[in-house]
């Protein structure tokens, strides 16, 4: 699941660059070491024992299981850890507003609708929809009419 | 607000959206925020961290940061001047309140000895007759979360006080 997916609601990274791309970037997979790196030595501390860290990788499991249990049983929990998808291409028509706020442009949905529908022109989408998982999903005119 | 309803289904919200984008912009700031408190010393080494004191009669001068974290480096330096020496020797006392909550790594030079007291555990140096100020570094790493408070001073002379905040 690529970072901005994750961390989209959670402000900082989200809708960066990578958010028009889903797969995962150079700088994305760089990022992810280096944080895991910070983050590692603050978990475990000074204790570098096998029980330390099965201690730890427990609670990081139970940590994501107890999420994804209160993502399932409260939709509303959902839409805050994962965020909603937006809707930037209505119709055939771009929509600024929203492009803009999500730090997207043109050509980043031109480039998701060659990817995935072999699309090259921007009167061939119907729709384009910025999906949680920070891909970009296009659903071409013929399809949907 | 899925105003395609009829002809595609996206479980679209832009009130939650706006609602969303505006948190995130906020928290951009609030990032930008803590980094330059950060390179401003707030969370420790960084111009608002350093700072010093010095005793009521001037023998001991005390650098020292304001902001420190556990687990982490921080130094305590410790001027004194050659009038605090008697019978050539130094005896800078340190609230052991203090040196039970930061781990005292290493004292730069190494003192003769250390002798414990009421509250206090005392560095004896030797000094040969010298005019210039002994330098003291104690390299500590702290281990309790929170304001600590120190006192140092010379044996029989008026002590200084300070305040440290460690962080998580």
């Amino acid at each position: 699941m690529p970072l901005s997916s994750t961390s989209s609601s959670w402000c900082f990274c989200g809708s960066s660059a990578s958010a028009a791309c889903p797969d995962v970037t150079t700088f994305d997979f760089l990022l992810l070491l280096l944080v895991a790196q910070a983050a590692q030595q603050a978990l475990l501390g000074d204790d570098f024992s096998l029980t330390n860290a099965v201690l730890v990788a427990l609670t990081l499991l139970a940590a994501e299981r107890v999420s994804d249990y209160l993502q399932w049983r409260f939709p509303r929990v959902a839409k805050v850890t994962q965020s909603v998808p937006v809707v930037l291409v209505e119709n055939g028509r771009l929509i600024p507003e929203r492009l803009a706020k999500s730090h997207i442009d043109e050509d980043d949905i031109l480039n998701a609708a060659r990817k995935t529908q072999g699309l090259s022109r921007m009167d061939q989408i119907d729709y384009a929809v910025l999906e949680r998982s920070g891909g970009i999903s296009i659903l071409p005119k013929s399809t949907t009419q | 607000m899925n105003s395609s309803a009829n002809r595609v289904t996206i479980e679209e919200d832009m009130v939650f959206q706006r609602r969303e984008w505006l948190v995130q912009r906020i928290s951009w700031v609030l990032a930008g925020v803590v980094l330059v408190l950060a390179l401003l010393g707030v969370f420790g080494t960084g111009p608002l961290s350093w700072t010093s004191t010095t005793t009521p009669d001037g023998l001991l001068h005390l650098e020292y940061e304001r902001f420190a974290r556990r687990l982490g480096m921080t130094a305590l330096a410790v001027d004194i001047a050659p009038e605090a020496a008697r019978q050539g020797e130094i005896r800078l006392q340190i609230s052991q309140d203090y040196l039970g909550d930061v781990m005292v790594q290493k004292v730069t030079p190494e003192p003769l000895a250390v002798v414990n007291g009421a509250g206090k555990l005392t560095y004896v140096f030797t000094t040969d007759e010298v005019t210039e100020p002994l330098k003291v570094s104690f390299d500590l790493r702290p281990d309790r979360v929170g304001v600590q408070h120190a006192e140092v001073g010379i044996e029989g002379a008026p002590p200084t006080r300070f305040r440290q905040f460690v962080y998580p």
